[in-house]
């Protein structure tokens, strides 16, 4: 090991941020410099499109990458065992509920501890546990090394779209505001609420995003973009945050069956949230994926839910990826640049 | 803590889902892909030293034999040049033992030359003859033989007499009278003459000789 992290500990190029959407596209994108926000290049690419993938890969001033598989493929559950579980036993109890667990690679957050539901019962904690099934990293691995590309690490959507907003939680008090943020899809929809930037909660939803009727984003008359110059920084207040865009309602919102299973799903979570920290109440709702291009049907579940609503669009921070690579779509791509940046801590 | 991008950042769980083993796998490949490499760049290193060194030795052969070849060549000269240089030496050992006999005058002549022209009952007591050698004016080295005579004389009109004729003499010049005393408890005197011997008396006698 000391051989190998004396051989490759030199100053590495920022790598591409890779994200496997549930669209079938790939979506990549990477920035400048280490300290350069600038968008070098970005790309959309078929998946199954290999010799279109390796051309767009040539653009790119590094083989380097971090990946973000498709949300679609990842595994998500909040468990409850006791303080001191083994990493099998939490494996065994998670293959109870879905075989799936064997065969993927699981990593676990600690989002509570110190519970106890009985008196006599014993110390009990919370996890967040995500998997990955092995399969679907090596699929993503043979994809990408055919392409050239030397991959370094592999995450879910839910931490690279979160770490996308990070910028909006660099103050210490902006620790108390209590996001939630979801990955609209139409293959999966997730919902995340984080403190900050810390991820607390995160749920696969049974609701899929109908994309059909989606608004065409930049030329929407209905959005108003956050901060008017994008020079100008955020002032909490004054304006809506960077980053964020606010759906205006031109007309009542028009409900549907989805949209109030949507809802449904979404109180759901709230009512965990709200049982696990019954003194943080959620102050927005922010929606990423391609599902929020529908923004009628996203004001209209911020309505109903009594939350002030965004749409993601981290182009803001990003410069050059304006009407390239913005919108709710590149949120998740977004987030992966910026974090391997440093940036977005 | 350094993460693989040389950000500083905080490690969470979800950063990456590949597994520690799945990354030292590969970086040992990268190592040893690397290791071949380098392995192929000093077995190439290796043979194109080699072959430098080849040719820089067939180059170096070459000049051997010519040097070589001109060695011999010089060490032949060498021979004839020290062959020559003692020849010289011998010549020139012998031409200054004949020079120095070429500037001396004969002493029988002038012990004859001092002895005839002595008075009746004076006789020398010692005869002392000094050779300095000294570059003159037109840079020649010149031999000057200076002659210092001690004697006893019954009187000092014998001295006189005897310095007089010493003056007349075509063998001597400067001849000076260094002192006359009489000897204690005795009615004889000594004294003592210096002289030097003719330049031309010496030329004269290099001129005569075979």
């Amino acid at each position: 090991m000391g051989i190998r992290n004396g051989l490759f500990s030199g100053k590495a190029k920022r790598p591409i941020a890779v994200h496997f959407g549930n669209d079938g596209v790939i979506r990549m994108m990477r920035l400048q410099g280490m300290d350069d926000q600038t968008m070098q290049a970005s790309f959309e690419v078929s998946v199954g499109d290999q010799a279109g993938l390796s051309e767009a890969v040539t653009c790119f001033r590094s083989r380097n990458t971090v990946v973000s598989v498709p949300s679609s493929q990842v595994l998500l559950t909040h468990i409850r065992v006791d303080c001191d579980a083994t990493d099998d036993e939490v494996v065994e109890r998670l293959c109870r509920g879905n075989e799936g667990w064997k065969n993927a690679s699981i990593r676990q957050l600690p989002i509570f501890t110190n519970l106890r539901t009985g008196t006599k019962s014993k110390l009990q904690q919370e996890l967040l546990c995500v998997g990955v099934p092995k399969k679907v990293l090596e699929q993503c691995v043979l994809i990408l090394e055919a392409a050239s590309l030397h991959v370094q690490k592999i995450t879910v959507p839910i931490h690279a779209t979160l770490r996308a907003f990070d910028r909006l939680y660099r103050r210490e008090s902006d620790g108390s505001i209590t996001s939630m943020v979801v990955d609209l899809d139409q293959k999966q929809t997730i919902a995340m609420i984080a403190h900050g930037m810390n991820l607390v909660v995160a749920s696969s939803l049974q609701y899929k995003s109908d994309t059909s009727e989606k608004d065409k984003w930049a030329a929407s008359p209905i959005l108003v973009p956050a901060g008017g110059i994008s020079d100008e920084f955020e002032r909490r207040g004054e304006t809506q945050p960077r980053g964020l865009v606010q759906p205006k309602q031109k007309q009542l919102p028009t409900s549907t069956r989805e949209d109030d299973l949507l809802v449904d799903e979404l109180k759901g979570c709230m009512r965990h949230h709200n049982s696990l920290f019954p003194d943080r109440v959620i102050d927005r709702i922010v929606f990423s994926g391609s599902g929020a291009l529908h923004t009628q049907r996203c004001a209209s579940v911020a309505t109903k839910l009594g939350l002030s609503g965004f749409i993601a669009d981290p182009s803001a921070w990003i410069s050059g990826a304006e009407g390239i690579a913005s919108g709710p779509v590149w949120t998740t791509v977004a987030g992966l640049c910026l974090t391997c940046s440093g940036q977005s801590r | 803590m350094l993460d693989m991008f040389g950000a500083i950042t905080m490690n969470h769980p979800f950063d990456d889902f590949l597994s520690q083993q799945w990354h030292d796998q590969k970086q040992d490949r990268r190592v040893f892909r690397y290791g071949l490499l380098l392995i192929g760049l000093v077995i190439l290193t290796t043979f194109s030293a080699f072959t430098t060194t080849m040719s820089h030795w067939r180059s170096v052969t070459q000049s051997q034999q010519s040097v070589s070849a001109r060695w011999e060549d010089a060490q032949q000269r060498m021979y004839g040049y020290v062959k020559s240089e003692r020849t010289l030496r011998r010549e020139l050992a012998e031409a200054k033992t004949l020079n120095s006999l070429l500037d001396i005058v004969p002493k029988s002549l002038l012990l004859s030359e001092m002895t005839s022209v002595l008075p009746t009952k004076a006789y020398l007591l010692s005869i002392r003859i000094d050779s300095r050698t000294r570059p003159n004016d037109e840079g020649v080295s010149t031999t000057m033989n200076t002659i210092h005579i001690v004697g006893e004389s019954p009187n000092d009109v014998a001295v006189s007499l005897y310095v007089e004729k010493l003056k007349l003499s075509t063998y001597f010049e400067k001849v000076a009278l260094q002192y006359s005393q009489k000897k204690q408890g005795r009615e004889s005197r000594d004294f003592a003459i210096s002289m030097e011997v003719h330049n031309k008396t010496r030329m004269t006698q290099a001129e005569s000789s075979p």
